[in-house]
């Protein structure tokens, strides 16, 4: 499944985000959830227009059908859950959480594991369904510590049309706690919010929509092409995806803000990373920490407490795989993506390895030294980190026999 | 009791981060200390859980952004038992 | 004080209207690629 070359023929309506339409929308939600009263008020308000701009999205009733049952019933476990979940035994929770990841998978795949998926008999398109999934199960998961809950608020929370497309991946009491709040945040920095989102369009409606066709992903270096075309192609490639997704979040981010609600970053200048572990703390943060809070650090918690202690190391390097897995099959279920998540985990795992057994011994070497404080190696550590993400997200959109190919190409091959 | 709380801690923080040298602050965040990074999170909550007897819920772990959190988690608890 | 100020907030307005002529001369609204959006 090829990511979102926006061609879906089941989704004939649609509202774009440089759209007339979405502008006219949003100026409407921001006057009006701002002039509302705090509290109920403005919980309608918000719910008016999330509902419209889903409504462009269903292309019948079956979708509206499935998205009603998802947010009903995470609500309703979520209540059943805060108000009694204290007696229940340890594997239910997880049972729930695994359930809704099963539920993603095939929804995202019908042909996955054919005859037992639902959805292979009765296929449904949803927008922005695996971010959709993933608040209901940080809802579900969290759900014991929120203090303000309503059937309304949880709604608002899950299909908030600035983030509905593509994230990021609210927590609900984050989300609650803004827009709820008795006042939004007096001084909201107007001007810095509309140059964010000016920012954003440009990025992604000026840049990357008119450089993608200088991206690999559009020239397969079919045939003869020059080595250094090729090496441009994808080493290019990150760089639009950056644009394109940086933007829609900065468009996001900065029309939230002017409704009041704060939203959290998905970019901190990920190409600064100087490895691939501090990439992933820069690149589509609220991805990250989803997974660190929800997958990543649960595991580990019983590992260390009841993991027997020799296997430690081996139980805790299997969870980093696990997660970059979980990671990479999000994004698409096929053979690319499940080799781009042995690529992730491999270097993550290489580099707790380095961590935990090489670095002790070098640490107050002349070569720790250099390492640390050398513009070279900064540099280095930057090119590389850039060069083999690069090369990984071949894979997301070539199979993978192509995209060896074009990887022996990039060699001389 | 305070600074029992903060010396218990600071201690705790020194061994899983293997760093005697280690000063203890309110405010400090993971971007503070170097070893610092999700793997190490979950050997300091665990160290701290076991220290003080006290089983946080996974919800509150994800939301500790600094030491000053965390110092309110464990109160939290300890008044509860 | 407060005419550095109004001042900057005419130049910040000033570079917001350049960034909107932008976006109007040079947005592509033939194609849209959303490489992150999700079904």
């Amino acid at each position: 499944m090829i990511p979102g070359l926006n061609t879906d023929i089941s989704l004939h309506q649609q509202i774009y985000l440089n759209s007339w339409h979405f502008l006219i929308l949003s100026i409407f939600a921001v006057a009006l959830v701002r002039a509302a009263r705090p509290g109920m008020a403005r919980g309608l308000i918000l719910i008016c227009c999330n509902i419209y701009f889903i409504s462009y999205f269903m292309y019948g009733l079956y979708p509206v059908l499935v998205l009603g049952v998802l947010i009903l019933l995470t609500y309703a476990v979520g209540h059943i859950k805060a108000k009694w979940g204290e007696s229940w035994p340890d594997w239910v929770p997880v049972f729930i959480v695994v359930l809704l990841w099963i539920c993603l998978f095939f929804i995202k795949d019908p042909d996955l594991l054919a005859p037992v998926n639902a959805f292979h008999y009765y296929p449904v398109q949803i927008i922005g369904i695996s971010y959709l999934v993933f608040r209901s199960i940080s809802y579900v998961l969290d759900v014991e510590i929120f203090e303000d809950r309503t059937f309304v608020g949880f709604i608002n929370y899950m299909i908030f049309f600035p983030s509905l497309l593509a994230g990021p991946i609210e927590r609900y009491d984050q989300f609650e706690k803004h827009y709820f709040a008795a006042e939004l945040e007096p001084d909201v920095d107007v001007l810095a919010a509309l140059h964010r989102i000016a920012n954003g369009v440009i990025k992604k409606f000026v840049l990357a929509d008119n450089l993608m066709p200088f991206g690999i992903f559009m020239k397969p270096a079919d045939g003869d092409m020059a080595l250094p075309l090729i090496w441009v192609g994808v080493m290019f490639q990150l760089a639009l995806i950056y644009l394109d997704f940086s933007g829609y979040c900065d468009i996001v981010l900065g029309l939230a803000r002017l409704m009041g609600i704060p939203l959290c970053e998905n970019f901190d200048k990920p190409f600064r990373a100087t490895n691939i572990q501090d990439f992933w703390n820069r690149w589509h943060i609220s991805l990250s920490l989803f997974i660190r809070d929800y997958v990543f650090i649960p595991l580990n918690r019983l590992f260390v407490r009841h993991g027997p202690k020799s296997y430690q190391f081996f139980l805790i390097m299997a969870t980093y795989l696990f997660c970059m897995m979980l990671i990479a099959l999000w994004h698409g279920t096929s053979w690319g993506f499940f080799i781009f998540g042995l690529l992730q985990g491999a270097a993550l795992i290489w580099l707790q390895i380095l961590k935990r057994f090489v670095n002790p011994r070098f640490q107050n070497s002349s070569w720790s030294k250099f390492y640390k404080e050398s513009l070279l190696a900064h540099w280095s550590a930057r090119g590389l980190t850039y060069v083999f993400f690069s090369i990984s997200i071949l894979f997301w959109f070539f199979s993978p026999q192509k995209a060896i190919q074009i990887i022996k190409s990039l060699l001389g091959g | 009791m305070e600074n029992n709380l903060h010396g218990d801690l600071e201690r705790i923080f020194r061994e899983v981060f293997e760093d005697q040298k280690l000063t203890l602050k309110d405010e400090m965040t993971a971007r503070d200390v170097e070893k610092w990074d999700s793997l190490t999170h979950v050997a300091l909550v665990v160290a701290v859980e076991e220290f003080f007897h006290v089983k946080f819920r996974n919800a509150e772990i994800a939301r500790l952004k600094c030491v000053g959190d965390l110092k309110k988690l464990v109160t939290k608890y300890n008044k509860m038992s | 004080m407060r005419d550095r100020m109004v001042a900057r907030d005419v130049a910040s307005v000033l570079w917001l209207v350049i960034k909107i002529a932008i976006v109007l001369l040079f947005m592509n609204s033939t194609q849209t690629f959303f490489l992150y959006q999700n079904f």
